[in-house]
C-alpha cells in the first residue's frame, strides 16, 4: 500500500515539476523576446552583423532550397496526376500543386531545411560561446550580447526565410511544370490558366506571413538554447538537439495555428 | 565582412522580391473585376457543383463568373439559391437567355453555360435576373431518361408478367395455338380444294391456252411483208435515207469538195493548219518529256524543281521575317552628380559628373525579342593613369601620377527577351560583357531597369579589383514618346557612385515613316 502511494506521490511530483518547469521556459522565453525587442530598438544599429547572418542564413541555404523545392514539386505533380486521370482533370494538377507548395509546402519545408541547418549553428555557437564565457565576457565589457549577438540573428532571419520561402515556390513551380507538361503531357495552356484561375495573390501572402513567423521562431529558439546552455560541452550539444527538436515542433503547432487564423481571412 | 556579403543578400533579396512581384502579378489578373463587368442573378433550385469563381461560358468561351451565392426567397415563396453572375461589358444579354449547368468532370464539379438570348427581345440590365435557368446538369438529365427508360421497360415486362403468368395466362396461350394450328388446317384444305378445282375444270384451262396461241398468230402477221410492222420499218428506213444524205452534204461542206463550198474549203485549210500546229506541239512536247534543252531539264530533273522550291521557301520565309521586324530608334539625354565629396589623393568624383548621350536602335523580329545596338557617349570615359618616374644618377627622386580620361564612345549591343513582366538582356554593354533586367509595370508605361557590366572592373590607380558598374534606374512614359528616368550609377565604389537623371525619346516604325514624309526634302 505505502509503495503504491509513494508512486502516485512520484507520478504527481512529476507531472506537477514538468508543468513548472514548461511555465517558467514560457516565462524565460517571453523574457529574452522582450529583451530582443528592446535591444533591437535601441543603437548601436550592427548593420554589417545583420549583414553577415543574412548570408549565413539566406545565401548559404539557397542551394539546399533549390534542391528541395525542385523536388518536391516535381515529385507533387506526380502523384497529383495520377489521381486526377482517373477523373479526366489532369489540367487541375498545376493549380492544386501550387495552391499546397504557396500555402503549407513552401513556408514549412524551407523553415525545416533552415532549422535543421541554421537553427542548430545558432545554438551551437552561443552555447560554445556561453559555456566558454566569453558572453560574460562581453558582459563585462558593457556590450550587450543581446543587442550584438541575438538581435542580427532573429532579424536576418525574419526576412531571409520568406526570401527563401519565395525561391522554393518559384522552383517548385518550375519542377511541377517540367514534369507536368513535359514529362506527363498536360496541356500547356490548361495548366498556366487553372493556375491563374484558381490562385489569389492571398495564397502567396498566407505563406508569406507564416514564412516570417517561423524564421522569427526558429532563430528564436536556436538563440535561446544556445545563450541558456549550460555544462559544457555535453550543454552544448543539448541545447543543439533542443533548438532542432523544438524549432521543428513549434513550425508544426503554428502552422496549424496560423492557418486557422489566416483561413478567417480568406476569401472563400 | 566579405565585400561579397551585400552584393550576395541583394542577390537573393532582389530574386525573392521579383518572384512575389510575379505570383502577385499573375493572379492578381482579374478580367472579371468591376469596371470591366455587370452583374445578372440567376436563381437556382439546386446550386451544387457551383460555387464562388465557377466560370460562365457562351460558346465555350470564358465570359464571366460567379461572384456570390446566398439562398433567398424566390417569387413562389420558396427558397432558392441566387448566383451572382460578374459578365464581361463586351457581352449582352437578353430576356429570353439561357443559363444551365454542365458538368466539368465525374467530380461533380460543373460550369454554367449561357446562351445570350436574341437581340429581338429587351437586353438584360445590371441587376436583372435570367428567367431561363436550367438547375438540372445534363448529366442529370441523363439519369432521368435512364429513370424513364427503366420504367418503361419494367411496365412491358410488368404486361407480359400479368399476361403470361398464372392461369388465365396459359389459358390465353392454349388459344394462341389453337388458332395457329386451325390456320394450318384451312391453309391445306384450300390447297386440296385448288387441286380439285384444276382437275375438274381442264377443259376450261385448255381454251384459255388454245386463245394465247391466237393471239401470238395475229402477232407474227402484223410483223409479215405487208403487215403493219413492215410498213413501219419502210418508213423507218425512208426516214434514215434522207438523214445520210443531209450528213454527206454537210461532209462536203467541210471538206470542200462540192465546188460552190467555198466557206467550207477555208475550214479545212484551217483544220489543217490546226493539224500541223498540233504536230508541232506533239514534237516539242516529245522533246521536253525526252529531258531534252532548257526547259525538258528544268521539267524532267527533279533535283531543279526541289532547289526552286526551296529558293520560293527560303525567299517566302525572309520576306515574311523582314515584314514582321520591327525597329525602334531610341535617343538618351541624361545629367549624373556626383554622391562623394572630393578627399585629396583619391579618385576625383567630378570625373562622373556630365552629360551623357545614347543613341540606340531595337531590332524586333518578335514583340517579345529584340537586340539593342547603342552608341555611348559618357563622361566617364576611359580613365588611362600614367605613372613618370624621374631618376637622378641612381635614385628615384619623384614619381608622378597623371590620370587621363578619355572621351571615346562606347558601344553596347544586346540581346533582350520579354516574359511576362519582366524582360532579361544580355551581351556587351558600353564596351564590355553584361546583362540586364527590366521590370514593366503600369501598362508598359513604368519600367524598372538594372544593368550590371564590366564584371573585371579595376581600379585606375592601384589596379585592385573594385565592384562591377551596377546602374539602376526608372523610366516613366508621361507622353507618347518622352520618357523621364533617374537612378543611380555605380553605387557600391564610392567616389564613381552618382545620381542621374534625364530624359528619353523613343521611335517605332510607324512614327518614323510620319517624320520622314513631314521632314523636308534636300
Amino acid at each position: 500500500m505505502n509503495a503504491v502511494v509513494a508512486k502516485l506521490k512520484g507520478a504527481l511530483e512529476f507531472a506537477g515539476q514538468a508543468t513548472l518547469d514548461f511555465f517558467t521556459e514560457v516565462g524565460l522565453v517571453t523574457q529574452f523576446m522582450a529583451r530582443i525587442l528592446s535591444a533591437s530598438v535601441r543603437p548601436p544599429y550592427r548593420v554589417k552583423l545583420l549583414l553577415q547572418q543574412a548570408e549565413f542564413v539566406g545565401v548559404g541555404s539557397v542551394f539546399i532550397i533549390l534542391l528541395t523545392g525542385f523536388f518536391t514539386g516535381a515529385v507533387f505533380t506526380l502523384q497529383s496526376a495520377q489521381a486526377f486521370q482517373r477523373v479526366g482533370m489532369e489540367s487541375m494538377v498545376g493549380s492544386t500543386v501550387l495552391l499546397a507548395v504557396a500555402r503549407e509546402l513552401a513556408p514549412v519545408l524551407t523553415s525545416l531545411m533552415v532549422t535543421g541547418r541554421v537553427g542548430s549553428a545558432m545554438a551551437t555557437e552561443l552555447g560554445t560561446m556561453r559555456v566558454t564565457e566569453q558572453i560574460d565576457a562581453m558582459e563585462v565589457l558593457a556590450v550587450d550580447p543581446i543587442n550584438y549577438l541575438v538581435v542580427p540573428r532573429v532579424f536576418a532571419s525574419a526576412v531571409m526565410v520568406p526570401c527563401l520561402s519565395l525561391i522554393f515556390l518559384v522552383v517548385a513551380t518550375v519542377g511541377s511544370f517540367i514534369v507536368g507538361v513535359s514529362v506527363l503531357g498536360i496541356d500547356e495552356g490548361a495548366f498556366m490558366a487553372r493556375i491563374e484561375w484558381f490562385l489569389d495573390p492571398f495564397d502567396f501572402t498566407h505563406g508569406l506571413y507564416k514564412a516570417i513567423v517561423f524564421g522569427v521562431v526558429l532563430s528564436l529558439i536556436g538563440c535561446y538554447k544556445g545563450y541558456n546552455a549550460a555544462g559544457g560541452a555535453r550543454g552544448v550539444g543539448m541545447a543543439t538537439t533542443q533548438a532542432v527538436v523544438i524549432g521543428s515542433i513549434s513550425i508544426f503547432v503554428l502552422d496549424y495555428v496560423l492557418t486557422s487564423i489566416l483561413l478567417i481571412g480568406a476569401p472563400d | 565582412m566579405s565585400p561579397r556579403t551585400p552584393l550576395l543578400v541583394g542577390l537573393v533579396l532582389v530574386v525573392a522580391t521579383f518572384s512575389l512581384s510575379w505570383f502577385l502579378l499573375t493572379t492578381s489578373k482579374d478580367k472579371f473585376g468591376e469596371e470591366a463587368t455587370y452583374y445578372l442573378y440567376a436563381d437556382f433550385s439546386d446550386a451544387s457543383g457551383i460555387r464562388w469563381k465557377t466560370r460562365v461560358q457562351i460558346n465555350g468561351i470564358d465570359v464571366g463568373k460567379i461572384e456570390e451565392i446566398k439562398h433567398v426567397r424566390g417569387t413562389t415563396g420558396a427558397l432558392v439559391a441566387r448566383v451572382k453572375l460578374r459578365i464581361l461589358n463586351d457581352y449582352e444579354v437578353y430576356e429570353d437567355a439561357l443559363l444551365r449547368k454542365v458538368a466539368e468532370s465525374l467530380l461533380g464539379d460543373f460550369r454554367l453555360d449561357m446562351l445570350p438570348g436574341s437581340p429581338a427581345k429587351r437586353k438584360l440590365e445590371q441587376g436583372d435576373v435570367i428567367a431561363n435557368v436550367r438547375s438540372l446538369s445534363d448529366f442529370d438529365e441523363i439519369q432521368s431518361q435512364l429513370k424513364q427508360v427503366a420504367i418503361n421497360v419494367n411496365e412491358v415486362t410488368e404486361n407480359f408478367k400479368r399476361v403470361l403468368a398464372g392461369p388465365e395466362g396459359e389459358g390465353s396461350m392454349r388459344a394462341i395455338f389453337s388458332r395457329v394450328e386451325r390456320s394450318m388446317e384451312a391453309i391445306e384444305k384450300a390447297t386440296a380444294m385448288l387441286s380439285e378445282t384444276m382437275t375438274r375444270n381442264e377443259g376450261n384451262i385448255d381454251r384459255v391456252l388454245t386463245n394465247v396461241g391466237a393471239f401470238s398468230e395475229s402477232l407474227a402477221k402484223a410483223g409479215g411483208p405487208d403487215g403493219d410492222l413492215t410498213q413501219l420499218t419502210d418508213n423507218l428506213a425512208r426516214l434514215s435515207a434522207r438523214l445520210t444524205k443531209i450528213a454527206n452534204s454537210v461532209q462536203d461542206m467541210v471538206s470542200g469538195e462540192g465546188g460552190e463550198w467555198e466557206q467550207g474549203a477555208s475550214l479545212r485549210r484551217s483544220i489543217e493548219n490546226l493539224n500541223e500546229s498540233l504536230n508541232h506541239i506533239n514534237g516539242i512536247a516529245k522533246k521536253i518529256d525526252d529531258g531534252q534543252g532548257t526547259l525538258g531539264h528544268i521539267v524532267n530533273d527533279s533535283a531543279i524543281a526541289d532547289k526552286v522550291e526551296q529558293t520560293l521557301d527560303d525567299a517566302s520565309e525572309l520576306i515574311g521575317g523582314l515584314s514582321k521586324l520591327q525597329t525602334e530608334v531610341e535617343l538618351r539625354s541624361e545629367y549624373a552628380v556626383p554622391i562623394d565629396a572630393p578627399v585629396p589623393g583619391r579618385p576625383s568624383p567630378d570625373d562622373v559628373r556630365g552629360i551623357k548621350n545614347t543613341l540606340g536602335v531595337r531590332i524586333m523580329p518578335k514583340p517579345d525579342k529584340y537586340y539593342i545596338i547603342e552608341a555611348v557617349a559618357d563622361p566617364r570615359g576611359k580613365q588611362i593613369v600614367t605613372k613618370t618616374t624621374t631618376t637622378i644618377g641612381t635614385s628615384t627622386t619623384a614619381v608622378d601620377k597623371t590620370t587621363t580620361t578619355q572621351n571615346e564612345l562606347k558601344f553596347s549591343a544586346q540581346f533582350a527577351k520579354r516574359y511576362y513582366f519582366l524582360t532579361l538582356r544580355f551581351g556587351i554593354i558600353e564596351n564590355t560583357g553584361g546583362l540586364g533586367a527590366n521590370v514593366h509595370a503600369l501598362r508598359d508605361d513604368l519600367e524598372l531597369r538594372l544593368d550590371a557590366f564590366d564584371f573585371s572592373r579595376r581600379n585606375p590607380n592601384n589596379n585592385t579589383q573594385i565592384f562591377p558598374r551596377l546602374r539602376s534606374y526608372a523610366m516613366y512614359q508621361f507622353v507618347n514618346h518622352l520618357y523621364l528616368q533617374a537612378g543611380m550609377d555605380d553605387p557600391f565604389n564610392r567616389f564613381y557612385r552618382a545620381w542621374f537623371a534625364g530624359g528619353v525619346l523613343r521611335f517605332n516604325d510607324d512614327d518614323l515613316k510620319s517624320l520622314l514624309s513631314v521632314a523636308p526634302k534636300p
